[in-house]
């Protein structure tokens, strides 16, 4: 199977959302809590995190479950770990546009330029780590810092420092777990049923 | 005991002369006046307000052990800040220098304030996971009517976490049986060791989609038929007047809070 | 008697696959029939049982070639949703078939599907609750029970659903001896109390073929008998170890070949007894 069958719609083939998306959605989000709850996670508080594994959960969900994987479940399992770690629902909303753009920008632009999940070449695995490692944490990195000091957790000099340890702890685990978790498990995944290859389906 | 999302309740505890939906509204109600007022003396008044709510559920107040080391770390990060990063008109009144770091006042002073903050908010927040469990989130969420697709979705959520706990605790057991034990490890090597937690509880996900998906839709589950499904549950958890009184009581407590930090300068 | 299942040149192959995951020249399976499926892993069974209930073709992918009719209605053109309110379908796994958080909204879940009446929804729950005697664990969180019980919960929560086809997938195979049995009791039970079609793949043939009239037997996906208990017994190839016939049979098996015994091979232990009388 070539990058190119792998995202591309047969003609006549019918793609459509059903009931396995909203449980791989619901499992996602099951994984990803239990990801964000093991005991590595630095969570300072109002959902601010320097490294978070989970990371990782929401880029290959977006890679592949498209907006189940990227936006609904990456958007709903930090609320959940962050109420664990003690932050309520109300804070952790305010994460949801970072985390969406985690989940989503890397399966975008896969998809967009036909690039392999299963990382064949090296053009997938540069494109992984500018968009899913680097990129896609940016807005993370410049948001953390301005929630944390809404609520008074970093001051005005602090930012430029939380900004970059966000991005080098989140973004490094993105690319390190994300690598791992997409050649481990993408040659299964791309067989299933459950496999997106537009956004929806 | 009943066990909750975190913790357990006895079988006979205050809390269930709540509806669900009254202790998910109360919660939430509350958790603004951390979020929106820094004045310590409400952040104090709400944290003592939880642990009375922990006392008169008959919750063991022992639980606040296990969350010392996050209210350690918290303390430490937040002095560390306001330390090593404070901003230049809270460094006018030093406190004390030790080793070519100099400690102010007004800067301490707001660090104990944003930390009595964080801590409303833990509290609250430790309170709501105790006293919850997973179906009375679902039962509160359709008692409101929030769409059954998403409450499900949520419920189902929180079954996968627990499933994937237990997966993850099977792993875990079966790798200290082999001699090795993460939680000796410093945060580096528990860290590098965590991918090998991930992926196979990833690839369970994965195999389990299969089986999730063909017995929900065994059982007539359709997105398309969802509309004017009926709510069975509903019947036994009914609203009291004991929740129109919780609700009414949260809600003039906030009126009040927000009335007074205002007036207060 | 009316056919409750009926397969005409019927083969599918999963997409990606490279033969037939299933090949059933002619089957008719009757209404209120009792029907043991057995065969080895992977070669078939479940494909069989996703067919059954419209899951293929309907959310797999792949190739369908000929027929398959159930209650009448092609499976292929019914929708999937129609078929699972008339054919209910227990798999093996009891732990992914739960979705709530206690057995009692695990039972009501697919009566909620139904959009049945509340009043009907609660007399539904009464009743299964009294015949699977599973009063004591209406509150408890599915996932905390044991095997037996986490099966006997599954069972209840399609059974109550009253299909006219019941359907089970391997119940037993994650059991303990002691869940097996917990199992096949509540089968007995239900057989008893509702007079509905049973379809049952499973590797314990000791304990299936007491309870079912007529076995399927398959092999690398294709059927290759179809027929009464006591026939399949007796055509049975003893040789062969891909599926484990009752002690008993294989006992008489035995003594047939060794030329003492020349009747019909038993498959119950009472009746095996029962026949053979030392000379």
């Amino acid at each position: 199977m070539t990058a190119e069958e792998i995202w591309k719609v047969r003609e006549g083939e019918i793609r459509e959302p059903g009931i396995q998306h909203l449980v791989i959605t619901a499992l996602l989000i099951g994984v990803g809590t239990v990801a964000g709850m093991t005991g590595v996670s630095a969570s300072v508080g109002f959902g601010v995190t320097f490294f978070w594994p989970a990371i990782a959960i929401q880029i290959v969900g977006g890679m592949w479950y498209g907006v189940w994987g990227g936006a609904v479940a990456a958007g709903t399992f930090p609320i959940i770990s962050n109420m664990v770690a003690g932050t309520p629902p109300v804070g952790s909303l305010l994460w949801i546009p970072p985390n969406v753009i985690q989940g989503m920008a890397v399966g975008l632009v896969f998809r967009k330029f036909r690039l392999d999940p299963r990382l064949k070449s090296a053009r997938d695995y540069l494109v992984f780590i500018l968009v899913g490692g680097i990129l896609a944490s940016i807005p993370g990195a410049l948001y953390a810092p301005w929630i944390g000091r809404m609520f008074g957790l970093f001051t005005e000099e602090s930012y430029r420092v939380a900004a970059a340890a966000w991005l080098v702890g989140n973004g490094g685990s993105a690319i390190v777990f994300g690598i791992i978790l997409l050649k481990a498990l993408s040659p299964i995944v791309v067989k299933t049923r459950t496999f997106c290859k537009t956004l929806t389906a | 005991m009943k066990r909750t999302l975190l913790g357990y309740v006895p079988e006979k505890s205050i809390v269930y002369n709540f509806h669900p939906f009254t202790r998910l509204f109360v919660v939430f109600l509350l958790t603004f006046v951390p979020l929106l007022i820094l004045n310590p003396a409400f952040n104090g008044a709400l944290i003592v307000l939880t642990v009375i709510f922990f006392a008169v559920s008959r919750i063991d107040l022992k639980i606040f052990r296990y969350y010392l080391p996050v209210f350690v770390l918290l303390f430490v990060f937040i002095t560390a800040i306001y330390t090593f990063f404070a901003e230049e008109e809270m460094m006018t009144e030093a406190l004390l220098s030790v080793g070519g770091v100099t400690l102010y006042r007004p800067a301490i002073n707001y660090a104990l304030k944003v930390y009595l903050r964080i801590l409303g908010v833990l509290f609250l927040t430790i309170y709501f996971l105790h006293v919850m469990t997973e179906s009375e989130i679902v039962v509160a969420l359709r008692s409101v009517k929030v769409p059954f697709v998403i409450s499900y979705t949520l419920g189902l959520s929180l079954r996968a976490i627990g499933m994937f706990l237990e997966d993850y605790r099977t792993v875990r057991e079966a790798e200290k049986a082999r001699a090795l034990d993460i939680s000796e490890m410093n945060i580096f090597k528990k860290a590098a060791k965590l991918i090998n937690y991930i992926v196979p509880l990833l690839a369970l996900a994965i195999r389990r989609t299969d089986e999730f998906s063909d017995a929900i839709s065994s059982r007539a589950f359709s997105l398309k038929t969802m509309k004017n499904r009926p709510n069975y549950l509903a019947r036994k958890n009914r609203f009291k007047w004991t929740d129109f009184a919780g609700i009414c009581l949260a809600v003039l407590a906030i009126a009040a809070v927000f009335y007074l930090h205002h007036r207060i300068p | 008697m009316k056919p409750a299942v009926e397969f005409k040149d019927y083969r599918w192959q999963y997409e990606g696959g490279r033969k037939d995951a299933l090949r059933i020249p002619e089957l008719v399976i009757g209404e209120r029939s009792t029907v043991g499926v057995v065969g080895p892993n992977e070669q078939g069974k479940t494909t069989l049982v996703r067919t059954l209930n419209g899951i293929i073709p309907h959310s797999h992918r792949g190739v369908l070639k000929g027929e398959a009719r159930v209650l009448g209605e092609n499976v292929a053109e019914v929708s999937h949703q129609d078929l699972s309110r008339k054919v209910g379908v227990v798999f093996s796994d009891p732990d992914s078939q739960f979705t709530s958080m206690s057995v009692e909204e695990e039972l009501v879940f697919g009566l909620e599907n139904l959009n049945l009446p509340l009043a009907e929804i609660r007399g539904r729950l009464e009743w299964i609750t009294r015949i699977l005697e599973l009063e004591d664990f209406l509150a408890k969180p599915p996932y905390e029970l044991s095997g037996g019980q986490k099966q006997k919960v599954a069972i209840a929560s399609v059974v109550v659903m009253k299909p006219k086809i019941l359907v089970l997938d391997e119940p037993t195979s994650m059991l303990d001896p002691r869940g097996k049995e917990e199992i096949f009791r509540a089968v007995r039970r239900i057989k008893e109390e509702e007079r509905i079609t049973l379809v049952i793949t499973e590797h314990n043939l000791e304990e299936l073929l007491k309870i079912v009239d007529r076995v399927i037997h398959l092999d690398e996906g294709t059927l290759v008998f179809e027929g009464a208990v006591a026939d399949f017994i007796n055509a049975f190839d003893y040789s062969q170890d891909k599926i484990y016939p009752p002690e008993i049979s294989s006992i008489f098996d035995f003594l047939k070949r060794g030329k003492e015994w020349d009747g019909d091979i038993p498959w119950k232990l009472e009746e095996g007894l029962k026949r053979y009388q030392r000379p």
